[in-house]
């Protein structure tokens, strides 16, 4: 009956005094040991002559798979899960865009002059800002729908120039993303495709779809629709939620979605429907990605709307307990199965706006383009129903928790700004050896690897140490903002190099660019600081790490990582180890294949010290940073 | 070889069993108070009629023939004397012995209350007293028990199930005061009370009021208190029955003084169950055993010695007691209830998957295990036991003390056994 | 006189072997029908994969002990060890009052998920042609022996030094 610990203290001292409520850190410990077939991934459930296991007694699956086919299936499988999910939310992004663009939807965009920018980008035009926006979602969307044997066109606008002819040499330039992921479905069901390397690389080009559209699309759109992002500071923790007000919890991953809502909360009418049921007015209290993209926009969107981001996908259950959300609404990950015993016994409403995060004891109340402004009104009319229902019932806990003095609303375009309008400064910083280089600390949080977000914190302080400078994204910086690594103070951390740009600055070592949707915007910046240097992206003095990753996304995610020539390290390896070949190729031959490569190392400080190696090769190899 | 075993309950015939294994010839005569062999814990169901006394019977009737012994059944003894080797019982037989086995037990020991003797009053260590509540209550429906020790907790709650109006009494200030501490203690009675029983703490009762028939119809406590009730049982403590042996030279202190071999002072006399007082190796100290599972290994060291055997306790401890009140199991080992200021006390409460709530709360010092409270969820409880009774190191576990399990405990990880013991 | 042999080496946490004997204790006997009254009603195995502080798998059985201390601790009489060298618990019997799960060093008398609360423990499948968690075990883990001496319990770690069976830490 021990549970799972974490990083963050105040976290675990919440967790202790709430015995009575079972979340994810209890059934961490209760499902006990782990299925060893499962965990080499190779098992196979595909058809009923199965589930079949790689044994050395049975090597081979009923219909002759070895352990190759079953583990590269199992994760071509999973990488096209991944890339669906992020997939689902550019498409929805952009059918958003093209409803404001077109006039169905009543939104206004909050940063019109940002469509020139993107519109430039892509290649398209339009006689009037609105003309272009929908240039914009036509192009994406266009893109997305295409057959499979039709490639993708917007790639070529959007990656390095060295890339795309790697890509397309490698044979990875993928077709329409969306047949992508549908044949790799194909490719992995039974006695189908049984090459590993063949779907290994059709993970690469499902990893390029994920990573320009599903990432970087969606923030480029994003911005347009919902502002651009400013550094700036802001709250984080629990303690953002005032009781006071009627609060509204939000997981997903698509600020869009809330733009009707948010807009409707920031008017005198929004704010009268809390005031009528007796509170204050009401807010959104950010959990998940979705709360990270509302906190990197704050300031072009949502002030005095949106409390803060309470923390990362792992903390919502808890955050739940604490009785001062009233209502929460999902439109897509993380929103965990966990929290419907949890909403029912604090009477929490469940709202969810797709149907493809719907949860059992969720409404389900479809977002539909055009309806903006009918939804917000409901889901304030439901948040009130819940407040007054409610709160006469309930305790309120809100915990000391989180910090107020995040630095927050990095983007490829407000980092470039902070440094006086080109990356070049940062680039000097690495060839004058005062900082060693730069590392992204990217995507989830989990529980397996040492506990809630403790080795993302142990390497990321490692990090710190050496003079790296660390970029990140994802539920990883929700974890590392709650534990002060974002805050300026954290600098204490650093080492003298690093410490000394901290203070020239004004900024944390740790750079918080937001949601995971945001690792694409560091990849922007990777793919930027190449350009400047005049070398293509497996050169660049850059290490990426999902010290904690949870779930296909994440998967996909590194996958583009691996196309883009990067080094990619995970703590905890994936379901790959039982086939010899995924992993040889995956962490030995992919050098010579994109430049790409995936580091398995579960200890931080071996970790950092592989990263600070790596670092110096590449360095030595440009002629750049010294004796380091 | 002649072999004499006064008491036949759990130590007396696990010595009946251990003699038995090794010695297929030597005569063994028992002698005991009972008319059979039954569960000393089932007595509570047997008060409340939930079961009879065939459903808490442990030997068939016949099991004296089978195994040879010599049966003087409701039959008291009235001296020993450890010269002569001899055994006197209450018919005025002479037993002689040449190996002898007191596992006499203990009886009720109440304090002086007024009233409390007479009519309706009841303690609860055998079968007959059973039966005698069991008769009491189908003609009343208040009963006061005094003492919510595990006799009076087990009692309390086999009488509310029948819908009889308890009240149970006790001095400390939780029920259990052997075995919880506060935070248990707190859930312990919030669960007798859930179960309709009136639990008053902290209070001792003064007198039992009788009316002119001898009937009880009150308990009256210190505070001034009083409790209308018609059926009184004490569950106050226990005297261990040694009566027969003074002036014998035995050692006797609070009861029949033994070492780890189950030796008393006297030659060829062993003690083993209720009735002794043995080192407990975890404290150094002697102390009265008063759980089941003692008394049968007590009695088999005992049995195993008397026929010529080699066997030796390891360890020995009383306490560890496993009790499940209202469907809730709870196990508690080591001194939970008073603590040494320099343990570090770990609190663990969680609620699983199928929501069921457990606490576990650990004391650890010096890296061993110096006692352990389980609530609710017990897996795993005899690994605990284990851990406490070798003190062996637990500096590997401090991370998951809430899940303990035998995986981690490898031969290395359990010392050598003792090699002294206290002089008697 | 059949018992187990078990190589934790090759144990691959699959855990197999808890869920045929979840199977082989249920009313329909087959892990077909093991789940189907749902987690409510489903006992749990007698068996549990752990593992051991190097993170090496260690699947726990009981040991059916030549001195069992359940036995010994259950006031009930439900705990018998018989001619076949097992420990078994005849449930009618059973109390619940889990002195034995109190007792048994090696955490396999366990408690009851179900709400009779009585205790459970592995009957070494006697009656059956075969024992289910070595049937069920796919990596030749655990296996079964044949031996002409019910002593020294029923479980033969192969890593596991001289006379492992029994309950005091001497035999």
């Amino acid at each position: 009956m021990n549970r799972c610990g974490t990083a963050d203290p105040r976290l675990a001292a919440f967790i202790q005094s709430k015995p009575a409520v079972n979340t994810a850190f209890d059934r961490f410990v209760e499902q006990g040991v782990r299925c060893g077939y499962g965990e080499l991934g190779v098992c196979c459930r595909l058809c009923s002559n199965g589930p079949c296991r790689i044994t050395p007694d049975s090597p081979k699956g009923v219909c002759g798979a070895t352990a190759d086919t079953m583990v590269a299936r199992g994760f071509l499988r999973a990488v096209a899960a991944g890339a669906a999910c992020y997939l689902h939310v550019v498409e929805s992004t952009a059918r958003r865009l093209k409803a404001i663009a077109t006039g169905v939807s009543p939104i206004a965009l909050r940063s019109p002059e940002s469509v020139d920018a993107l519109a430039a980008l892509l290649g398209v035009t339009g006689a009037t800002c609105e003309k272009k926006a929908e240039a914009i979602a036509d192009a994406v969307l266009a893109d997305l729908y295409r057959p499979r044997h039709d490639k993708m066109t917007l790639v070529a606008r959007m990656a390095l120039p060295a890339r795309v002819a790697r890509w397309r040499e490698t044979g990875l330039l993928p077709g329409g993303a969306k047949s992508e992921v549908f044949d790799a479905l194909i490719k992995t069901s039974t006695n189908l495709n049984t090459d590993p390397i063949d779907q290994l690389l059709h993970c690469l080009n499902l990893g390029i779809c994920t990573g320009l559209y599903g990432l970087a699309l969606t923030n480029l759109m994003n911005d347009i629709i919902m502002g651009e992002p400013e550094i700036g500071t802001a709250a984080t923790g629990f303690s953002v939620a005032d009781p006071a007000y009627i609060n509204i919890g939000v997981t997903g991953h698509s600020h869009s979605v809330f733009a009707g809502l948010i807009a409707f909360l920031e008017t005198e009418e929004g704010q009268a429907l809390g005031r009528a049921a007796g509170a204050k007015g009401i807010h959104i209290v950010g959990i998940t990605c979705v709360g990270q993209d509302m906190q990197l926009r704050n300031a072009a969107c949502g002030s005095g709307v949106f409390s803060g981001q309470a923390g990362n996908n792992f903390t919502q259950e808890l955050m739940l307990t604490t009785g001062a959300i009233d209502m929460l609404v999902s439109e897509f990950n993380c929103t965990l199965s966990g929290i419907e015993p949890i909403a029912a016994e604090f009477m929490i409403k469940l709202v969810c706006l797709d149907d493809v995060c719907k949860q059992s004891s969720a409404e389900l109340i479809a977002d539909t383009p055009g309806r903006e402004r009918e939804l917000a009104k409901q889901l304030c009319e439901l948040a009130a129903e819940s407040y007054c229902k409610r709160r006469p019932l309930m305790a309120i806990d809100v915990p000391q928790h989180g910090y107020r003095d995040v630095v927050t609303g990095v983007s490829e375009k407000s980092l470039k700004k902070l440094l006086g309008g080109s990356l070049q400064p940062l680039i000097d910083l690495i060839a004058n050896g005062t900082i060693h280089g730069v590392a992204g600390i990217l995507g989830c949080s989990n529980l397996a690897a040492g506990g809630h977000d403790v080795t993302t914190v142990a390497l990321t302080r490692e990090l710190l140490k050496r003079d790296i400078l660390v970029l990140s994204a994802g539920c990883t910086t929700g974890g590392l903002a709650n534990c002060g690594f974002c805050s300026p103070a954290a600098k204490e951390w650093a080492g003298p190099g690093l410490r000394a740009v901290c203070d020239k600055l004004g900024i944390p070592p740790v750079l918080n660019f937001g949601p995971c949707l945001a690792i694409g915007r560091i990849e922007l910046v990777a793919a930027e600081l190449a350009h400047l240097m005049g070398i293509d992206i497996p050169q660049l003095p850059v290490v990426i790490s999902a010290p904690q990753w949870l779930e296909e996304q994440a998967l996909a995610d590194g996958c583009f990582g691996l196309a883009l020539g990067l080094t990619v390290h995970l703590a905890q390896p994936p379901a790959i180890l039982g086939s010899a070949l995924i992993t040889k190729v995956l962490t030995e031959d992919l050098p010579s294949i994109t430049g790409g490569r995936v580091l398995v190392e579960m200890d931080p400080v071996k970790a950092a010290d592989q990263f600070a190696a790596i670092i110096t090769q590449k360095k030595r190899a440009l002629g750049i940073g010294g004796a380091a | 070889m002649k072999y004499v075993i006064i008491g036949s309950s759990a130590a007396g015939m696990a010595a009946v069993k251990a003699i038995r294994a090794r010695d297929a010839q030597g005569t063994i005569t028992l002698v005991t108070k009972d008319a059979t062999y039954y569960s000393r814990c089932q007595l509570h169901y047997v008060a409340s009629g939930h079961k009879t006394d065939a459903q808490i019977t442990l030997a068939k009737p016949d099991w004296h023939t089978q195994c040879n012994v010599a049966f003087h059944g409701r039959t008291a003894v009235t001296a020993l004397d450890a010269v002569a080797r001899t055994v006197t019982l209450a018919t005025g037989t002479v037993l002689p012995y040449d190996r002898l086995l007191i596992a006499s037990g203990a009886r009720s020991a109440c304090p002086p209350i007024a009233g409390l003797v007479g009519h309706n009053s009841f303690s609860l260590r055998n079968i007959e007293d059973a039966h005698a509540i069991n008769h009491a209550v189908h003609a009343s429906t208040a009963v006061v028990i005094i003492g919510a020790g595990l006799v009076g907790v087990e009692l309390a709650l086999a009488l509310a199930a029948i819908g009889k109006k308890v009240t149970l009494v006790e001095l400390a200030a939780r029920p259990l005061p052997l075995q919880l501490e506060e935070l248990a203690g707190a859930l312990c009675t919030a669960m007798l009370r859930k179960a309709g029983i009136d639990v008053v703490l902290g209070q001792s009762v003064a007198a039992v009021e009788r009316d002119a028939a001898g009937q009880p119809t009150a308990v009256t406590l210190q505070s001034g208190a009083r409790i209308p009730t018609q059926v009184v049982v004490c569950a106050a403590g226990t005297r261990p029955n040694v009566d027969f042996a003074a002036q014998t030279g035995l050692k006797i202190n609070k009861g029949v003084v033994v070492n780890l071999r189950c030796e008393t002072s006297l030659p060829d006399v062993y003690a083993a169950g209720d009735v002794a007082e043995i080192e407990d190796t975890i404290t150094g100290k002697y102390a009265m055993s008063s759980i089941w599972p003692s008394a049968v290994r007590h009695g088999t060291v005992a049995g195993t010695r008397m026929a010529g055997g080699e066997a030796e306790l390891d360890y020995s401890t009383s306490m560890k007691t496993a009790v499940s009140i209202s469907g809730t199991h709870v196990v508690s080992i080591g001194m939970v209830t008073n603590p040494e200021p320099a343990w570090s006390k770990h609190v663990l409460r969680g609620t699983n998957s199928r929501g069921e709530a457990a606490l576990r709360i650990l004391y650890v010092h010096e890296n061993r295990l110096m006692a352990a409270l389980l609530w609710g969820d017990v897996s795993n409880a005899g690994v605990y036991t284990k851990a406490f009774v070798t003190q062996c190191d637990i500096s590997q576990d401090v991370d998951f003390l809430g899940d303990l399990d035998a995986a981690k405990f490898g031969p290395d990880r359990v010392p050598a056994p003792r090699a002294q013991q206290l002089v008697l | 006189m059949r018992k187990k042999a078990i190589d934790r080496s090759k144990c691959r946490g699959c855990k197999n072997c808890e869920l045929a004997c979840i199977a082989v204790h249920s009313a329909g006997t087959t892990t077909h029908t093991a789940y189907a009254a749902g987690m409510k009603t489903t006992e749990r195995a007698r068996n549990k994969v752990e593992c051991d502080p190097q993170k090496k798998n260690f699947p726990q059985f009981c040991r059916h002990c030549d001195e069992p201390a359940c036995v010994e601790a259950c006031t009930s009489g439900a705990l018998t060890k018989g001619a076949d060298g097992l420990v078994v618990c005849d449930h009618d019997i059973c109390i619940g009052c889990y002195m034995c799960v109190m007792s048994c060093p090696y955490g396999m008398a366990r408690p009851s998920v179900q709400t009779d609360g009585k205790m459970i423990k592995c009957d070494g499948c006697r009656g059956r042609d075969a024992m289910a968690c070595v049937a069920a075990c796919p990596q030749r883990c655990l296996t079964a022996v044949e031996v002409d001496d019910p002593k020294d319990g029923h479980l033969l770690y192969a890593d596991e030094p001289a006379a492992p069976n029994a309950c005091r830490s001497t035999p």
